[in-house]
């Protein structure tokens, strides 16, 4: 079963990068064409999940927002998982009145609830992808630097460590091949809930108009359109919605098969 | 006990003034002026001297910081742009509506999760136990502003016996309350199930079976009551991530919280009311974890003080 859980997160996170790739080929129609004649129409052949309240294709839509939930996820998530764990690192390795200070940068940030962070952020810089990209990345550093630290500090006591610095390895090459390759399973499994969850906030900030702008198809600008029309066109709402649940429970699949896989105690 | 919550406190007050400096920069921030944002570029230069006067824009940042931070203390928060009201009455008006979602979303969620945990760990392994952890990682998948749409479709659209919207009884709670604190009870109905199942494993679960104590009284009385230890400390931190979803919970079920006074700040520009909404927010999530953290410690003696 747990094994199970993981396959079918990796065939879902699968399916969806090719969607995101090869998203302009496989959307049926133009993401932002818009036919008045077919607003609200329901799923027909022609258009499999109907149109919306401008008589854009839903399924082209909901292609495309692949596209741009997986790339600011993608994003997002190499930059905090290569500058947080790298932080991390150095922070635990020396220790000291450095480390208290970067302790206490991490906890001003956990003081703020990611997602209301971001909301504070983008309610002064505005709705842009790119500023959507540089609010997640501003919070979401601290939760692979936190991991990072806490393995350096148990780490650098361990025989391993102490037998490479005594003959003579320089720091660099003891942080980066001795220490971080054995921290690679927790910051993996990490970096699959943090795509699950990067993608949700952002969807969330599109829903409440402040991440990706109207203009360019995401899903949670699409509920945001399907929500003020739910008695009229309850299709405009569900559909997205779905997709953004299905991305996020797939990562979410992923990160627990991979847990307890790589975890010892795992159950 | 007293110690602890002395130290806590003095250890809590640098964040919230740091959380403080962070939202006092948010308006400078923006790109360009803030004056310009909020009035519009073709504005008359009299209007925007006296808006820039009235928000204290026109002096230097340090002194602007410093009044900040002494109207922040003194409970002066700021007046509204739109329509000049203090913050802090606009935030009196509206937390309380908040309050009662959160906490009745977390009454919902502890409602549902503990029994279900508990129910899958005693079955740990079977095909119950999978299918309960499998609804609960749905759970967690499921965006809130996916889950309040499809609540209402069926149970105010369809079956027509809940109100689609707004305050007017306690029945209008029943659907914002499940959206909101469906999420919350995924993850804690997985945590009670992890912290159960350690907990069966202990001697003493052994020695009180060994006695002929019932299976019941093993599992509730005993066992249980170890379990929700760490469970409690979890729940504290997430009241948080529950403060800052209202705000999506507030949106789709029109509810007239914190949430949706800062959403509709957000559209009109009013900046005052837009930090001071994060700025309660954000307090309350730090009070309440210096609040869980003490009363995790005062219930369990064995964590050092």
């Amino acid at each position: 079963m747990r094994t199970l859980t993981a396959k079918m997160g990796l065939a879902i996170v699968a399916i969806l990068v090719i969607v995101a790739i090869f998203a302009p080929w496989i959307a049926p129609f133009d993401p932002g064409q818009y036919n008045l004649d077919l607003a609200f129409a329901g799923p027909s052949w022609q258009h499999l999940l109907g149109n919306d309240a401008d008589g854009r294709d839903i399924l082209s839509r909901v292609i495309m927002g692949t596209r741009v939930s997986l790339g600011i996820g993608v994003s997002v998530i190499a930059v905090t998982m290569i500058a947080g764990s790298l932080m991390g690192l150095i922070a635990g390795w020396y220790g000291g009145l450095a480390d208290r200070a970067f302790s206490f940068v991490c906890d001003v940030f956990l003081a703020f609830p990611g997602f209301l962070f971001a909301i504070a952020v983008a309610a002064f810089v505005g709705p842009s992808v790119v500023n959507v990209i540089v609010i997640l990345c501003l919070r979401g550093w601290v939760s692979f630097a936190r991991l990072t630290r806490g393995q350096a500090l148990s780490l650098k006591e361990r025989e391993f460590v102490q037998a490479g610095r005594a003959i003579g390895v320089r720091t660099p090459r003891v942080l980066l091949r001795h220490l971080l390759p054995n921290m690679a399973g927790p910051i993996i499994v990490n970096a699959s809930f943090g795509l699950a969850g990067v993608i949700m906030i952002e969807s969330s900030l599109s829903f409440l108009g402040l991440g990706v702008p109207v203009d360019q198809p995401s899903w949670g600008g699409m509920m945001d359109q399907g929500t003020q029309f739910l008695l009229v066109a309850p299709h405009l709402s569900i559909i997205p919605g779905i997709a953004v649940m299905l991305v996020v429970l797939g990562f979410n699949f992923l990160g627990d098969g991979l847990r307890d896989m790589l975890s010892p105690r795992g159950r | 006990m007293f110690q602890y919550a002395i130290k806590r406190i003095l250890t809590a007050t640098p964040v919230l003034l740091a959380v403080s400096t962070i939202v006092f920069f948010l308006i400078h921030a923006i790109p360009g002026d803030p004056v310009d944002m909020i009035l519009g570029e073709q504005a008359l230069a009299a209007d925007r001297a006296e808006l820039a006067h009235e928000m204290g824009l026109d002096q230097p940042i340090r002194v602007q910081y410093a009044g900040f931070l002494a109207g922040l203390v003194s409970g002066d928060w700021g007046r509204s742009i739109f329509d000049k009201r203090p913050v802090t009455e606009l935030i009196r008006e509206r937390w309380v509506a908040t309050f009662a979602l959160a906490v009745c979303a977390m009454f919902v969620a502890i409602a549902i999760a503990i029994p279900a945990g508990v129910f899958a760990a005693v079955r740990k392994g079977s095909f119950w136990d999978q299918v309960t952890m499998l609804v609960a990682l749905i759970g967690i998948s499921v965006p809130n502003f996916w889950l309040g749409p499809v609540l209402i479709l069926i149970f105010s659209v369809d079956l027509g016996w809940l109100p689609i919207s707004g305050r007017e009884s306690l029945y209008s709670l029943i659907l914002p309350s499940i959206t909101l604190g469906a999420a919350l009870a995924a993850m804690i109905a997985r945590l009670t199930r992890s912290s159960m199942i350690e907990e069966i494993r202990r001697e003493y679960v052994t020695t009180a079976r060994s006695k002929g104590l019932s299976e019941t009284s093993v599992i509730y009385k005993h066992a249980l009551r170890n379990a929700l230890n760490p469970v409690i400390t979890i729940v504290g931190l997430q009241v948080g991530a529950l403060l800052a979803g209202a705000i999506i919970t507030e949106k789709i079920f029109n509810w007239p919280g914190l949430g949706s006074l800062l959403m509709e700040s957000i559209a009109r520009r009013d900046y005052p009311v837009v930090q001071g909404c994060i700025l309660a927010i954000s307090f309350a999530y730090v009070v309440v974890n210096l609040i869980t953290d003490c009363l995790y410690r005062a219930a369990d003696p064995r964590v050092k003080l």
